[in-house]
């Protein structure tokens, strides 16, 4: 692995003249990247996946035009570009990402060349809105689900690079499906979510791979009674890659979390799991899971998983497991013995195995499970 | 005729011998008993017969309606008409016993060249079996024995047996955890499924089964072998005496 050129990357950047959203304040993003260090091969949070290819100059998007309009839906669903979401805009982006700790954002935040606001009004059911692929290299989604609205998003998307900000009020309600499909390029996506007091999101993230996908998320718990649940299955063959680094960071007290991630990984597909658990001083009657099972279906296939604790309060109930196994020889057996073949076997247990995490129609799709 | 038969069967694991030398023909429309203390290779038989891997033959053979099935998958077993009823049913969450069972039988009509049998037939098929058992046939909407109570694992397996309808069934202890009221259910299901085409090996460690399903031929395995073959009186000897005899001679 070689190492990002961070001189080069900045002097780009500096250079970089927005066309989309020419607004922005990105001046104390700029300032930060000069700070701060870019990310090296190798380091905890780099470990199994090359940084390098994520820096590529491949998504030069100086001569890109206008931004192409969104695809529009509801009604509360806008382009950036709109004026009456420039306030919304400045008010809340990067509000959830740490860009010091994510400077794949704070780069995708220099570079946006396309955008989505959700907006949805206090106490409003919104019930459902999709967000497909959407026509740019650096797309930023903003989700603003205000007290004691509800929103279900379903997103699904192969970009190369796109960071979802959420933003869950007070009491309010955001259940956020997200598919990832195969890719075959560099993917960076960042999932940042800011939960305040008896707020409750949900995460069920289906995902594939890609040459290079790394899948950063982030949750803050900012009040008291904030739930977050995340689920996450994934299933990779071939050469695929999937890197998952997921934050979850109990900020005040009396919160909830729970992470449930499953992975399938066979041929020589290369799977991370990194689930972190960040427990502040103050963040007293936290209650937080996690969980990371991993089935290994094949001699050449890497799996990494590690849990990380990080806990500074004396009064909160946490647990983690991880695990990395294979077919269990006996259920095999037990197939092969009612007549199924060991091919079929294999496929059934393999889709059982992630069947109890993936609870929705699209996510078994991706993942091949027959609903 | 000859449904299967076994001769000099010889098994071991690792370097272990476990069985030394078996001979055993079970014929159309009998039902046999396989008794004996615990370790004595009861369930090693069974499992070598269905072909499970963890067993190496050392010698001897075993046929299914005259031809010898010692190479075959145990799935090309199953799909010859050879079922075993587990001991200890695997728990498999997140699959459906419909699922698992739909599986089951296409692949059965599949080995035999027949058109899968449609959903609804099948549905039909199940819920009567389930019926029949005494199951709820909510149950077969709930993952492969997950949660189910020893009782409700073994009736699953039979279900399994209804449906799959094998000429040789091998039932391995499906007497066990079993209460009063269910072991009549099951023992009444397996009377009724045999007839005079299929058998019924039971392998078991109390004579309480051979109450309900009166056997042709009871045999004793010690140690590896078959060491005394009799009626229905024989089981009833043992559960008097014990096995210590036996193995003392």
């Amino acid at each position: 692995m070689g190492l990002v050129d961070a001189a080069s990357v900045i002097e780009a950047l500096e250079a970089f003249e927005p066309r989309y959203l020419p607004w922005l304040d990105r001046r104390d993003t700029l300032a930060l990247l000069r700070d701060s260090a870019l990310p090296r091969p190798n380091s905890e949070a780099w470990k199994y996946t090359d940084p390098v290819p994520f820096f590529d100059p491949q998504d030069d998007v100086s001569d890109r035009g206008e931004p192409n309009a969104i695809p529009v839906t509801p009604s509360h669903t806008v382009g950036f570009e709109s004026d009456s979401v420039r306030t919304l805009v400045t008010t809340y982006i990067n509000q959830a990402v740490d860009q010091r700790r994510y400077p794949l954002a704070a780069i995708s935040y220099l570079k946006v060349d396309c955008g989505v606001v959700i907006h949805v009004e206090p106490g409003d059911e919104t019930e459902r809105i999709e967000i497909g692929e959407l026509d740019g290299q650096f797309q930023r989604v903003l989700v603003i689900v205000e007290a004691k609205a509800r929103l279900e998003l379903i997103e699904t998307t192969t970009g190369s690079n796109r960071i979802v900000e959420c933003f869950v009020a007070p009491g309010a309600k955001l259940r956020h499906r997200r598919l990832q499909p195969p890719g075959t390029g560099v993917d960076y996506n960042l999932v940042a979510i800011n939960i305040a007091e008896n707020g409750s999101y949900s995460l069920s993230q289906y995902s594939t791979g890609a040459r290079l996908r790394r899948n950063d998320i982030s949750v803050n718990i900012l009040g008291a009674g904030a739930e977050a649940e995340l689920t996450g299955a994934w299933q990779l063959n071939e050469a695929l890659h999937l890197d998952n680094q997921i934050s979850v960071n109990h900020m005040f007290a009396g919160g909830t979390s729970r992470q449930h991630f499953r992975g399938n990984v066979d041929d020589r597909a290369k799977s991370i799991f990194n689930g972190r658990i960040y427990i502040a001083p103050n963040a007293q009657q936290t209650n937080a899971t996690l969980t990371n099972r991993n089935l290994v279906v094949s001699s050449e296939a890497e799996v990494y998983t590690k849990p990380e604790l990080e806990i500074y309060a004396n009064d909160v109930v946490c647990s983690h497991g991880a695990t990395v196994g294979q077919l269990d020889t006996d259920a095999l057996f037990y197939f092969q013995s009612r007549g199924i073949g060991e091919a079929d076997a294999r496929a059934i247990l393999i889709r059982g195995f992630l069947n109890e995490v993936v609870s929705h129609a699209d996510g078994r799709t991706l993942l091949g499970i027959e609903t | 005729m000859n449904l299967l038969e076994i001769s000099d069967l010889a098994a071991s694991v690792g370097s272990q011998p476990i069985l030394r030398g078996i001979d055993l023909n079970v014929c159309a429309g009998e039902v046999h008993a396989i008794m004996g203390p615990n370790g004595s290779g009861k369930s090693t038989l069974a499992n070598v017969i269905a072909g499970r891997e963890d067993y190496q033959i050392d010698r001897g053979r075993i046929a299914l309606e005259g031809q010898e099935i010692t190479t075959l998958s145990p799935e090309e077993r199953a799909h010859r008409g050879l079922f075993l009823a587990f001991q200890y049913p695997i728990e498999i969450p997140g699959v459906s016993n419909m699922e698992f069972l739909k599986a089951a039988v296409d692949s059965h009509a599949r080995a035999s060249g027949d058109a899968e049998i449609t959903a609804v037939d099948f549905m039909q098929m199940a819920r009567s079996a389930a019926e029949q058992l005494g199951l709820n046939p909510e149950f077969l909407k709930r993952g492969v024995n997950e949660g189910f109570s020893g009782g409700e694992k073994k009736r699953n397996e039979i279900l399994q047996m209804l449906m799959l309808k094998p000429k040789v069934s091998i039932l391995d202890e499906t007497d066990s955890g079993l209460d009063i009221d269910a072991l009549r259910i099951v023992a009444n299901g397996i009377s009724e499924f045999t007839n005079p085409t299929n058998a019924v090996v039971l392998v078991t460690h109390y004579q309480r089964l051979l109450d309900h399903i009166e056997p042709d031929f009871v045999h004793v395995i010690a140690n590896g072998s078959i060491v005394r073959s009799g009626d229905h009186s024989l089981a009833l000897e043992l559960e008097e005496k014990g096995y210590s005899w036996l193995e003392n001679d």
